[in-house]
Formats: structure tokens, C-alpha cells, sequence
């Protein structure tokens, strides 16, 4: 089967009520929480208006995938 | 879920992972991620497997492959549109100021709280909330069927006497379309049940020992209820904690005779009273005075057992915020009726 790529765009549902990070901390506290700090290398992390653009630029299905901090 | 089209993205809700696999003109191709045949919340592990996501994956590029020769089939994928366009739209979201302060929550939506918010939001209408919003998703053990994690859609197991096993399902079946929409995992099946309308009969077609065959699954009227809505995080939570402001238990037949009761009689036991102490939760158990071990014996003239589920669903689909229930319950021996007050409005924490 030909090997088709997927545009892949992830976004993060938000922290459970036990992680502790506090009011104010932004993204980037979020990221850390889910362990996906380097996830923007091979994902388009929490942005659906660029994967959709660029999944027409390419042609290509998208995989949107939604997670919940464990 | 902030911004999120839930129009688009419908999913079920009670889960840790899940993906949505579509075009960019909004077409579904299909959906990974789901609850199969697990209780409560422990286990979510279980939900998905590598081996199954691959499978999908493969089912939603050979999809892609055949676009837009097979769009006709995919218009079943997508869902009508919901009660808003965004989780902070839906009428039951709590003010945006509130929630973004919240020290938990540092403006984040999580899945389940748009579950919550959909049945709440429909719950202060004053249409009744239909069985959909409160049982989605069902398990498909609720029809008879377990589909085998690490593959797409292949039946592991058929409950004897259920409505799978009369529509002919068999284990090693691989289901690949149902009424009409190409299959590539377990959570597509689930999507087709939850779509269904009740009675129905939905078509499936399945591979199997290298052959087609085609079966009619029958879908009978409030089928959803064989699934256990208080087990979840969303709905059963709420339920219990913002709309009834207590948990229950089904006392067993075989304790009733010591209470005084028949086997069939009604008798929850209260097991906890939600605080009003506890901002934004449920009074109404603790105005009406209940507590702990007492046992519910009535429900606005209803006496015949009901499990906690059932008592949660009549609050929620019989009555509305800020109406009243008649409760009779024991305490010590002795009957005594109150009226519960259901809280006249929610904001979800």
C-alpha cells in the first residue's frame, strides 16, 4: 500500500483536577504537564486552523487527535 | 475543548485518548477511541490498543485513497448539529471569568465537562432530555457484542439471547460496514448505535470464513439503559453531586425482608450527602434532611425497585430545575417523607 503522510494535529484537552498547575501558567506549563514539549517536531500541536490549511495545501487526511492529562 | 467545534468533533467524551480521522472539507473518515465494555473508571488503559490505532489509521488512508468516490458513504460520519458551536457557548457553561480563574481548571474545557454541560443544558429547557444525551455511547455489551481491541472491528464475543446473537453476529465476524458507512474500528461502531433512532433496525455487513454476509441488528426502544450512565465521570458525577446532591446504592433483594420489604420493592440506601459547604454542588439532599443509611422507600408515588441509575434518570428526565420529588425513607425502623428540592439552576464547576 502506498504510504500516504498524515497531517496530524493534536490538541490537549486540558489539565485533570490533579495536576497542579496554577491559574496564570500558560501553555507551555500544560505541555510540560503532558510530557509533549517536543511533540510540536513531528505534530501541529493545538492549532486546527493551521492543520486544516495545510492538510488543502497538501491534500492529505488529518488526524486530529484529543488527549486528557492523565 | 475551548473554541473546539463540537459540531464537527463528536466523540465520545469519557475518555483520555481519542482521535478523529477527516478531510479538510470537514468529511469524517472515522473515529479511534473507546470505552468497549468497561465499568467505572479504572481500566482506561483499555480503551485502546497500538495495534488497533494502526488498523485504523491503515482503514482511514485506504478511505482517503478512494475520496471523493466514497464521500456518498461518509455523510453518515458526521453528526447534526449540537445545542452550540462550542463547549462555552452551551448554555449550561459557566461564566468564561469564573472558569479561566479557577486554580484547577487555568481555562481549560476538558472532554467530559462538554458531556456534562450538553445534558445540563438540555436539562434547564423545558424539553424532556432524551436518552441519547444521557446514555451516549453506550458499551457494546449492551446489544451482546465485545469487539477485540487490537483489531478494527472484530467480534471476540456474542452474549447468548442478545440482540446480536438474534441478528446472527458470530465471533471472528469482521464488521466493515454498518448502515452504510465504511468501518475501521470499534469506536465507529459505537458511533453508528448512538445515531441510531429507537425502534430501528440497522444493516450490517460483515467478512467472514472469506465471505460477505448481510445482518439486521434490531434496535429496540431504550436499549441505551442496559448501559450504567453513573459510572462515568461526567454524567454520573453530575448527576449525583450537582442535581440529586447525593450517592445511593441499590439495597440487595436478599437485605429488603430485614428492612421490612419486599424483593421488589423500591430501597436505596443513601450512601453520602453532598455538602452544601462545597461550593456550587447540590443542597437538595441535605435541605431535604437526609443522611447517611437512610434507605429511600418511595419516589413520587413509586415503589417498585429502581437502582440508582433509574432514580438518577427519572430526576433528570421527569422533572426540571427547581421542582420538587415526594421521598419516603426509612430511618431507624421508622418511615418518614420529605420533599427534595432540585437546584433551580447550575453552573458546573
Amino acid at each position: 500500500m502506498k504510504l500516504v503522510y498524515l497531517i496530524v494535529a493534536v490538541m490537549a484537552l486540558g489539565a485533570s483536577r490533579t495536576v497542579p498547575v496554577r491559574a496564570g501558567e500558560g501553555k507551555d506549563d500544560l505541555r510540560k504537564a503532558l510530557k509533549d514539549l517536543d511533540a510540536g517536531a513531528s505534530w501541529i500541536y493545538d492549532d486546527l486552523e493551521s492543520s486544516f490549511a495545510v492538510a488543502r495545501k497538501t491534500a492529505k487526511p488529518l488526524l486530529v487527535v484529543f488527549r486528557c492529562v492523565p | 475543548m475551548y473554541g473546539v467545534d463540537i459540531g464537527l468533533f463528536q466523540i465520545q467524551r469519557e475518555l483520555t485518548w481519542a482521535a478523529v480521522f477527516l478531510n479538510s472539507d470537514g468529511t469524517i473518515y472515522g473515529r479511534y477511541g473507546s470505552r468497549g465494555a468497561r465499568r467505572g473508571m479504572k481500566d482506561n488503559d483499555k480503551d485502546i490498543s497500538i495495534e488497533g490505532f494502526k488498523k485504523a489509521v491503515e482503514g482511514a488512508l485506504e478511505i482517503h485513497q478512494a475520496y471523493p468516490g466514497n464521500k456518498a458513504a461518509l455523510i453518515g460520519k458526521r453528526g447534526g448539529p449540537g445545542l452550540a458551536s462550542t463547549p462555552e457557548k452551551l448554555p449550561a457553561a459557566p461564566p468564561e471569568q469564573a472558569h479561566a480563574a479557577s486554580p484547577e481548571r487555568h481555562g481549560c474545557i476538558h472532554c467530559h465537562m462538554v458531556q456534562e454541560w450538553e445534558m445540563v443544558s438540555a436539562w434547564k429547557t423545558s424539553r424532556p432530555v432524551p436518552d441519547k444525551l444521557l446514555w451516549p455511547y453506550p458499551p457494546l455489551d449492551t446489544i451482546g457484542l465485545t469487539l477485540d481491541l487490537g483489531e478494527r472491528a472484530t467480534v471476540s464475543k456474542v452474549t447468548e439471547g442478545s440482540a446480536a446473537a438474534r441478528a446472527g453476529f458470530r465471533k471472528g465476524d469482521r464488521i466493515v460496514n454498518f448502515e452504510g458507512q465504511p468501518i475501521i474500528s470499534i469506536a465507529d461502531v459505537e458511533w453508528v448505535l448512538h445515531q441510531a433512532a429507537e425502534p430501528s433496525t440497522l444493516k450490517a455487513e460483515v467478512e467472514r470464513e472469506g465471505r460477505k454476509e448481510l445482518l439486521d441488528l434490531p434496535i429496540a426502544t431504550g436499549w441505551r439503559r442496559g448501559g450504567d450512565f453513573i459510572e462515568t465521570l461526567s454524567l454520573g458525577w453530575t448527576a449525583r453531586h450537582l442535581i440529586a446532591g447525593m450517592r445511593c446504592r441499590e439495597v440487595p433483594p436478599d437485605e429488603k425482608p430485614g428492612l421490612g420489604l419486599s424483593r421488589d420493592s423500591l430501597a436505596l440506601s443513601v450512601r453520602e450527602v453532598t455538602s452544601h459547604e462545597v461550593e456550587r454542588r447540590s443542597p437538595s439532599a441535605e435541605k431535604a434532611g437526609l443522611r447517611r443509611d437512610d434507605v429511600i422507600i418511595e419516589v413520587d408515588g413509586l415503589k417498585t425497585t429502581m437502582t440508582e441509575a433509574q432514580f438518577l434518570a427519572y430526576l433528570i428526565q421527569k422533572k426540571k430545575p427547581g421542582q420538587k420529588v415526594d421521598l419516603t425513607y426509612l430511618r431507624e425502623g421508622k418511615a418518614n417523607t420529605v420533599q427534595l428540592e432540585l437546584p433551580p439552576g447550575l453552573s458546573a464547576p
